[in-house]
C-alpha cells in the first residue's frame, strides 16, 4: 500500500459534503460508527436493503455470530496506519444466504468515531456457492462409486465360477475370486502375481495365450476350451479387456465344463448313482410304506413286460409281485420290523402272462417323515411261461428243501399236489429200476395198468423217444 | 495396489508414525498453491512412509483443513482459496482410501452407518473422514452430502441403517438439524435408529447440541465408531450379526 505523499497539501480544505460523496463513490458501503461501535450513518453505492435498519444498532449486532470476532478486531485495529481488510457476513433479512462484505475500519479524529468502508462480495459469493455445490456433487458421485465398487466386490467374491483380473501388459494375476483359488488349486497368496495362463496342458496354454492376444489387440476374442495339466478339469475360457487409467486389465472367466467336474464331488456322484440304478441289470424299485411304486427302473419294466415307467408308477407292487398279496404284506412287515430283507424268494408276474422266479432284497430309505423302501429284484429263473399263472413245470423232482421254500409262495393245495407228484414219480423210477426198465413188470409192481404207467411216464418226462412204442 | 509382501513389513510400523506440526503447516500451504497435485503427492508420501490411516486423517488432513479455516478467519486467505484447498485435501483422502487395509468382514456384524454433514452444512470434510473411520471399524458406511431433508429421509426410508452420524459446524443450522432429526426418525426403517451429532459445533458448544434430539454427541471422531457400537448394543442390537462388547 502506498498512501499520498503529502495529503496535507491537497486535502486540508476538504469539505465534509465532498468527502461524503467521495467515500460513497469509492466504496459499496460506508459506515460511521461512534466510539462504542454503534452505527450512526450508512452510505451505500448500490442495492443494500440488508442495511436498512442498521442506524442506531451496534455493528456487532449486524453480523453473524461467527463474524463477531472479526468486527471486534476491525474496531481494535482502527488506529493503525494501515489497517487490514476483514471479511464479515451479514445475515440476509429474508433468511437467504448471508451477505459477505469486506471492511476496513479507520479512526476519525474527534470523539473517537470510526469510518468503516466495505466492498460488497455478493457476486463473488454466488460464484463461491457454485464452487461449493460442484464439490458436494463430486462427493456424492464418489460415494455412489464406492457403493458400486462394494457391490461388485461382493459379486466377485460370491461368483460360483472362477474369475481372474489379469494385467494386460504383464499378464500377471492381479486379483482372483475364491472360486478361482479353489478350482485352479493352491492358495490365494500364490495365485496373485502369478503369470497367466499357468497350469493348463500345452494345447490349453496356447489357446488361452492366443485368446488374450486377440482380446488385447482387437478388443474381442472367441471363447476357448482348455484342460488343466493335472486332474481332468476342463474350462471354457473367455476374456474381456477393460481399459483404465495407466493401463488395461483382462477380465478372465473360466466356466468349468460339465463332464469334467471332479469325480469326487457330491452332485457328480449322485448323478452317477442315479444313472447306474437306471441301467442296472437287476430290477430296482422304490415303494412307499403301503407298497405303492414310486419309481421303477428299466430292468423292472422289462421284467414285468411294461413299456413306460408311468405304467408302474402309483400301482401297488403286488400287482406284479408274488402269487397273492401275501408276499407283499410279508415283505412290508419284515421291512418295518427289521428294516431290511435279503434273498426273499418269490415270483414276478409279467404283463403278458408269464412269471419268473425272483429273489428280493430290500432296504429302508428315510424320506423325511415319509418312509420309502428300496426293492432290488433279481430274476433267478430265466424261463417265462406262456400259459396262465402257473408254476413252471418241474423237469426234475424237487428236493424237500425246495418244497419247504415254496411255503408261503404257494398255497397248501398246490404243495400237496406237487408232493404227490413227486412221490409218484419216485415210485415209478424205483419200479423201473427194480424191473430193469421192464415197463410191463413195473406197471404190475405199481398196481397200474400199462396204459396208466405210460401216461404217467410221459407226464414226468421219463419216456425215451425210441421206447415210447412199448 | 501395493504387492502383498510390501504391505506386511509396513503395517507393523504404521501405528507409531507421527505427524509434526510443521508438516501440517506445509500441507496447508500446498493445498492453496497454484499446483494442486503437490498436496496430493505430499499426503501420498506420508502414507508410503508408513503413517497409519487414523493418524493420517486426524493428525494430518484434519489439522491442515483447520489451519486453512483459521487463515480465512484471519483473512489471510480468501473463501475461494479455502474452499479449493479443503477440496484438494478431500480429494487426497478419496484417492488414498482404496489403499487402506480392508477391515475383516463381519467385524461389526454387518451394521450400517450413514455419516454425512448436516443438511446445509458446507463443511463436509469432517464427515468424510469420520465415514472412513467407521468403514475401518467394519461398518458398512454410506455418505452424503444431502441437498435437503427430503433427500436425507428418502435414503433412510430406502435402506436400513443402525446409526446416522451428522456433522455440524454452523450454529445457525441448529434448529434446522433438530427438525431433520425428528424427520429421519420418522422416515427410518429402523425404529431403534441411533443418531449421533459430531463436528466443530459439538467441540465448541456441547451444551447447545445436547438439546436437539440426538442420542449422543461425539466430539472425538476417533472414538465415534466405538461409541456408536455401544449405543447400538444398548438398543438391543437385533440387527443381523454380533453385538460387540464395548
Amino acid at each position: 500500500m502506498r498512501p499520498f505523499r503529502a495529503p496535507k497539501d491537497w486535502l486540508e480544505d476538504l469539505d465534509p459534503g465532498v468527502a461524503s460523496r467521495l467515500i460513497a463513490a469509492a466504496t459499496d458501503l460506508a459506515l460511521v460508527l461512534d466510539a462504542d461501535g454503534t452505527i450512526r450513518d450508512v452510505a451505500c453505492a448500490g442495492e443494500a436493503s440488508f442495511a436498512d435498519d442498521w442506524v442506531g444498532r451496534g455493528w456487532l449486532d449486524t453480523v453473524t455470530v461467527e463474524s463477531r470476532p472479526k468486527v471486534e478486531a476491525l474496531l481494535a485495529a482502527a488506529d493503525q496506519p494501515q489497517p487490514a481488510w476483514r471479511q464479515v457476513n451479514h445475515p440476509a433479512p429474508d433468511g437467504g444466504a448471508d451477505v459477505p462484505v469486506t471492511y476496513c475500519a479507520l479512526r476519525l479524529e474527534g470523539a473517537g468515531r470510526v469510518l468503516a468502508i466495505g466492498r460488497d462480495l455478493r457476486s463473488t459469493a454466488a460464484l463461491q456457492q457454485q464452487l461449493v455445490e460442484v464439490q458436494q456433487s463430486l462427493e456424492r458421485d464418489y460415494w455412489q462409486l464406492r457403493e458400486a465398487e462394494a457391490r461388485y466386490r461382493v459379486l466377485f467374491q460370491m461368483a460360483a465360477e472362477p474369475v481372474l483380473v489379469v494385467d494386460a501388459r504383464t499378464r500377471r494375476v492381479q486379483d482372483a475370486n475364491p472360486a478361482a483359488v479353489r478350482m485352479l488349486g493352491g492358495s490365494r497368496g500364490r495365485l496373485i502375481g502369478q503369470a497367466f495362463p499357468r497350469g493348463f496342458d500345452d494345447e490349453g496354454q496356447h489357446r488361452i495365450e492366443r485368446l488374450l492376444e486377440a482380446v488385447t489387440s482387437i478388443g474381442h476374442g472367441d471363447d476357448v476350451e482348455a484342460a488343466r495339466e493335472r486332474g481332468d478339469a476342463v474350462f471354457r475360457v473367455s476374456a474381456s479387456l477393460l481399459r483404465q487409467q495407466g493401463g488395461a486389465v483382462l477380465l478372465v472367466h473360466l466356466a468349468p465344463e460339465p463332464a469334467s467336474e471332479p469325480a469326487g464331488t457330491e452332485p457328480a456322484m449322485r448323478l452317477r448313482l442315479a444313472q447306474l440304478v437306471e441301467s442296472a441289470p437287476d430290477a430296482v424299485l422304490i415303494i412307499d410304506g403301503d407298497g405303492i411304486i414310486l419309481h421303477a427302473n428299466r430292468a423292472f419294466l422289462d421284467l414285468a413286460g411294461l413299456t413306460h415307467p408311468d405304467q408302474a408308477r402309483h400301482q401297488p407292487l403286488d400287482r406284479w409281485l408274488g402269487r397273492q398279496s401275501v408276499d407283499l404284506e410279508i415283505l412290508l412287515a419284515n421291512l418295518r420290523r427289521y428294516r431290511s430283507i435279503r434273498l426273499y424268494p418269490t415270483t414276478l408276474r409279467g404283463a403278458h402272462g408269464g412269471s419268473v422266479k425272483v429273489e428280493v432284497s430290500a432296504g429302508t430309505a428315510p424320506n423325511g417323515a415319509q418312509t420309502c423302501y428300496g426293492i432290488f429284484l433279481r430274476h433267478v429263473d430265466t424261463r417265462l411261461g406262456s400259459a396262465g399263472p402257473e408254476l413252471p413245470e418241474a423237469d426234475h423232482p424237487r428236493s424237500v428243501e425246495q418244497m419247504t421254500e415254496l411255503v408261503g409262495q404257494v398255497p397248501l393245495k398246490e404243495l400237496v399236489r406237487e408232493s404227490t407228484d413227486l412221490i409218484e414219480r419216485l415210485c415209478i423210477e424205483a419200479a423201473l429200476r427194480l424191473t430193469g426198465d421192464n415197463r410191463a413188470s413195473a406197471a404190475e409192481l405199481l398196481g397200474l395198468s400199462r396204459q396208466s404207467l405210460y401216461v404217467k411216464m410221459r407226464r414226468y418226462g421219463l419216456m425215451d423217444p425210441d421206447t415210447s412204442s412199448g | 495396489m501395493a504387492p502383498a509382501r510390501r504391505h506386511r513389513t509396513v503395517t507393523r510400523d504404521r501405528a507409531r508414525a507421527e505427524i509434526a506440526d510443521s508438516e501440517v503447516e506445509t500441507l496447508a500451504q500446498l493445498a492453496i498453491d497454484a499446483d494442486g497435485s503437490a498436496a496430493m503427492a505430499y499426503v501420498a508420501a506420508a502414507w508410503e512412509r508408513g503413517v497409519g490411516m487414523e493418524v493420517l486423517c486426524l493428525g494430518l488432513l484434519a489439522p491442515a483443513a483447520r489451519r486453512l479455516g483459521e487463515r480465512w478467519q484471519e483473512d489471510r486467505c480468501s473463501f475461494l482459496q479455502v474452499t479449493l484447498g479443503v477440496g484438494r485435501l478431500q480429494q487426497a483422502l478419496f484417492r488414498l482410501a482404496p489403499r487402506f487395509p480392508r477391515p475383516r468382514r463381519g467385524d461389526v456384524g454387518g451394521h450400517r452407518a450413514l455419516i454425512a454433514p448436516a443438511v446445509g452444512e458446507q463443511h463436509t470434510f469432517g464427515a468424510q473422514m469420520t465415514a472412513e473411520l467407521f468403514r475401518q471399524d467394519g461398518w458398512l458406511t454410506s455418505g452424503g452430502p444431502f441437498r435437503s431433508r427430503t433427500e436425507l429421509c428418502a435414503t433412510l426410508r430406502r435402506t436400513w441403517f443402525d446409526v446416522v452420524g451428522l456433522s455440524l459446524a454452523t450454529q445457525r443450522l441448529l434448529d434446522s438439524v433438530a427438525a431433520d432429526i425428528g424427520a429421519i426418525r420418522g422416515a427410518s426403517r429402523n425404529p431403534q435408529l441411533v443418531v449421533l451429532i459430531g463436528g466443530r459445533l459439538v467441540e465448541r458448544h456441547p451444551g447447545l447440541v445436547a438439546g436437539i434430539g440426538a442420542d449422543g454427541t461425539a466430539a472425538d471422531a476417533r472414538a465415534a465408531p466405538q461409541q456408536a457400537r455401544r449405543a447400538v448394543a444398548r438398543r438391543g442390537g437385533d440387527t443381523p450379526g454380533r453385538v460387540d462388547a464395548p
